[in-house]
Formats: structure tokens, sequence, C-alpha cells
């Protein structure tokens, strides 16, 4: 092989970083019960106070005030303060009477001009009990998400440890009767959350306090400045930084279980997703100086998380660079590249029958649910093509007389473009899953969006939503804050 | 803060007034909850031991799909 040969595979093999990547969380994460922080033994009831922004919440914000009052927490610690940010619907009359129905615990606090965001309505009640002084430790939640009972008291025993500045829970899909979109979520929630962050425990640096459940201690809060970032997208992996460089330490707890609701159609999560993704282009950019930096960075500068933060944030970008690189070799030296193509695809097999496997040993309950969505997750189409690049002799012999039998011919230029084909589908998938939003919005058309996501896959989309947020922060669009519709689908089960 | 915040801060001192006034907590409330996150704490480390021990079969799954591939191909 020729430089110019090995240069190219070395850009097909960088296609293959992000599952290296998530094989190394998966083998971490294994590790979680030996390599992290100890849990405290014991149990600490800090005086907690609890923010909950809301705009237009009326369908879920009764719900959850009521099942914050059920929390297994010690009466008189907890106090709930709602922020409703001029919300035009009934959610201040169902915030004043869950008020009275629960005196001492739930607060509404009222801004009448709103609209300026989430983390301008939680630096709203911040300021509120600031001044107020009575809260040891301050917990930021979403208004739809249901905390089970025991979450909030396993989170606070970690502050038993001085060197915690906070904790945040295990954020799980509880839309029920969940669709397919919702199941797709809660099996990747497995790997973005049970997982990633069971990893980052044992680096010791934590990528993001789930914005549906943060609970920072107030000494933490106070040295990052007692407010809540308003300058980007991503307020919660901000604070997240904010206060591992002020020296605080941050852990998941894989135990304190909060279902959320999220969105049921791909439209909703296009925009969610898009959001998140600008977000994470500000936060690397505004945090440039800490990455393979621990003089600066702290836990944050170490090159496993490094390694971690940047598969992801530049898998759009490896996609498209293994691509180059396969179409490179097939000009310079088809054999060559076939060669190296099947390599790249089997080292795909591996990392996905790990991270797979692992995924329903992490999350049992889910994985039972959510399991189909499991496999299909890099879509069918990536499936049928790790089958063929693995072990292509079997494939042959089941395909070719298959095609036979149906009257297609398999030489001429058939091979030739099924092989291209294959070749750009990690950077051309992403066009699909892109189109495939598009087809959910088409009347008429709008059935074959599921069937086409399994075909397609999650994972492509979840590459496309993030190409289309680069995009979109590169043209320096406004940030408007879109908010994900709550329509109360948490199912009764969940709820205590 | 808003022209809203001292009606919000009144609101939230009625709230506390309330809170004052309402029944004191049961005593054995804190002791019980706990005692119940230290059995909490016995049964989350074993779940965590599970999912070590799980990964061994899993880890040797991948290695015998890795070996049936050097051999066939």
């Amino acid at each position: 092989m020729t430089v110019l040969e090995w240069f190219l595979a070395a850009l097909v093999l960088c296609g293959a970083l992000p599952q290296v990547s998530g094989c190394y969380q998966y083998a971490l994460a294994s590790v979680h019960r030996f390599r992290r922080r100890p849990t405290p033994v014991g149990a600490s009831f800090p005086r907690v106070a609890i923010i909950v922004p809301a705009w237009n919440e009326e369908a879920v914000i009764g719900r959850t005030l009521d099942q914050l009052a059920a929390l297994e927490y010690p009466a008189g610690h907890l106090r709930v303060y709602v922020v409703d940010d001029a919300s035009t619907d009934a959610t201040p009359d169902r915030v004043r009477a869950k008020a009275a129905q629960y005196p001492g615990l739930v607060f509404h606090l009222r801004r009448e001009k709103g609209g300026e965001g989430k983390a301008h309505t939680i630096n709203h009640g911040l300021t509120i009990i600031r001044e107020e002084g009575w809260y040891e430790a301050v917990m930021v939640i979403d208004a739809d998400v249901i905390l089970t009972p025991p979450a909030l008291r396993r989170m606070t025993r970690h502050l038993l440890d001085p060197d915690v500045g906070a904790v945040t829970a295990y954020i799980k899909e509880g839309s029920r009767p969940g669709n397919t979109v919702n199941r797709f979520i809660a099996f990747e929630y497995i790997t973005a959350q049970g997982a990633a962050r069971r990893a980052q425990n044992v680096l010791g640096a934590q990528a993001c306090l789930a914005g549906g459940a943060q609970l920072i201690r107030r000494s933490s809060f106070e040295a990052i400045g007692g407010r809540i970032d308003t300058s980007t997208l991503a307020e919660d992996t901000v604070t997240t930084f904010k206060v591992q460089m002020a020296g605080g330490a941050v852990v998941f707890d894989p135990h304190a279980i909060v279902w959320a609701e999220e969105p049921r159609d791909l439209g909703g999560l296009w925009r969610q997703r898009v959001r998140w993704a600008r977000g994470n282009v500000q936060v690397t950019s505004a945090f440039r100086g800490i990455w393979f930096n621990r003089a600066r960075g702290g836990p944050l500068g170490g090159i496993g998380f490094a390694f971690i933060w940047f598969s992801i944030f530049l898998m759009p970008l490896l996609m498209v660079l293994s691509t180059a690189g396969l179409l490179g070799l097939f000009f310079i030296d088809e054999d060559t590249s076939v060669h190296v193509f099947r390599t790249l695809w089997f080292l795909t097999l591996l990392t996905y029958l790990f991270i797979t496997l692992s995924s329903f040993s992490m999350d049992p309950e889910t994985a039972k649910r959510c399991w189909v969505q499991g496999v299909c997750f890099p879509g069918l189409v990536s499936l049928a093509i790790i089958a063929y690049a693995s072990f292509p002799s079997l494939l042959d012999d089941l395909l070719v007389p298959a095609l036979h039998d149906l009257g297609i011919s398999t030489t001429g230029a058939l091979p030739t473009v099924a092989l291209i084909f294959v070749y750009v589908w990690p950077t051309a998938c992403m066009g699909f899953a892109w189109l495939n939003c598009r087809l959910e919005r088409v009347r008429g058309l709008r059935w074959a969006a599921m069937p086409m996501l399994y075909l397609v896959g999650y994972g492509p989309l979840l590459c496309a939503i993030t190409t289309a947020g680069y995009l979109k922060e590169l043209r320096g669009a406004d940030m408007v804050w879109e908010k994900t519709e709550k329509t109360g689908h948490i199912g009764a089960e969940l709820t205590p | 803060m808003s022209a809203r915040g001292p009606l919000a801060l009144i609101g939230v001192l009625d709230g506390v007034l309330r809170a004052a006034l309402a029944p004191a907590p049961a005593p054995t409330q804190a002791a019980e909850l706990a005692e119940r996150t230290v059995q909490d704490d016995v049964a989350e480390r074993r779940f965590e031991l599970g999912i070590f021990l799980r990964a061994i079969p899993i880890v040797l799954i991948v290695l015998a799909v890795l070996a049936v591939r050097l051999l066939v191909v």
C-alpha cells in the first residue's frame, strides 16, 4: 500500500471512533461498582429548594406537584417554588390550588413578563430563594418530570461527601403507552445516561447535569455566581462545567430515577436536539481552554473525557471523512477499498454487539420494553451492510441465487453501484434521516415515517440532527428556546 | 428582580408562616428514611456488581464472533 492509501485507510477508520468511544464508555461503566467515588453510606437531608420553571404547563403541573409532595423526604426540609413564566393557560390557577393544598411546601412565583427562556425563568426563582436564604441545596427540575419517591433522598446522600458539589439523576423516558419514537429515545437514554454517566463517574468528570433534575449544593452554587447561564442554549452543561471548575465534584446517581416525557414525533425530536447540538457547540467553544488541559480544566481536561466528548461532537464529520476515504480508495485500488471497508464494518459489528448487549444488561427493565428499537438502533440498512461486510461468503451464497431467481443479473454495473452505495451509506443515511423527518409532515405519507425510521436508523437520525444544529449555529441563527410540548403522557403506573 | 419580586416574596413568607403553624413532623421520619437509604445501598451495590459480572459473558460473545470471522473468512 502507498502512503496515500494508508492515509485514506486511516480516514476510513476514523468512522469507527464513535463506536470505539462507545465501547470505552461501556467498559468504564461495567467497573462502576469498583472505580466510582464511594457513595456515602447514610442519609443526608439538607433543606432543598426545588425550582420548577413553568410556562403553560396546565396539563402536567398539578401531577408534578402531587408527586413532589409524595417524595420520601423529611417534612419541613423541602420547598417547591414554581416559577410561572407568564403562563397564559390555567397554570397559575393549578399552582395556586396546589399551594393551598400543600402549605409550606408549594410556592407560586409569577413572572408577568415572560418568554425570555428557561434560564431566565430559573434565575427569577433563584433570586428569590437566595434572598430568603433558607436553602442548603437547590434542585432544578422540569415541570413535567416525575421523581420516583426515593429519588431525592438518594441524590442528597452524596452531599455527605463534602467534595461533592452537584448530583444528577437518571432521566428515563416515561411516556405510556409510548410510541416508536419514545421507545427509541428510551433505549438511547440507556446509552446516553445509564452508561455514559456511569463512565463519567469513573473518570471523575461529568459532561452534563441532566436539565430535568439537577441538585446543587449551596456553596457550589454560590461559587459559580448563584445564577444559571443565559448566554447559551446549554445552561445545564455550563452549570456542570462551572461547578467542576470551581472544585466541586459532580456525581451521577443511577438509582435516583426520574421519569420525563419526551417528544412523540420526529419533528419535536428534531427541534429539541438541534437546540442541544447548538448548545454543545457553544459550550465547546466557550470552554476551549480546558480541553486536554488538566491544569486549567481539572477532571474535565483529561484525555479520556475529551475523547468521549469529541468523538460524539465530531461524529458527523468523522462519518463524512470515512466515506471520503473509502471512495478515494475505491478509485485508486478497488480491492484495497473492499478490504478496508470490511475491516471497518466488522469492527462495527463487534462494537454493536458489545454496546447493545451491555445496554440490555445495564437497564433490563427498559430493554424489555425497547429491545426491538435497541436492535434496530443503527437501522436495518446498516445491519444488512454489517452482515454483508462481516460474512460476505455466507451472504453471497444466499443473495446471489435469490437475485438470479428474480431475473436480476449480478454482473455488469450492479455490483459497482451496490459497492458505492454501501460506501457512501454512513454519510448518505444522514440525508435519508433528514428526508424522513420531512416525510412525516407530508399528509398521506406520514405513515411511512416510522418504517423508514427502522430502515434508516435512529443513530443516523441523531447524527443528521447534530449536523443541522451545527449548520444553524454556523449561520448564527437566533437563539430561540423552542419548548418541547408536554401533554402529560407519563404513565399513571409510574407516578407514586 | 422584577416588579413582582416583593409580592412573590410575600407569598413565600406567607407559605413559611403556614408551615410554621402546621403540625410538626414525626420525629422518627428522618431516622426511618435514613434507615431505608442504607438498605437501598446494599441492593444498589448488588445491582452494580451484576453489571460487571454480566459484562464477562458479553465480552466472550464478542470474542466468539471474532473467532468465527477469523475462521470463516
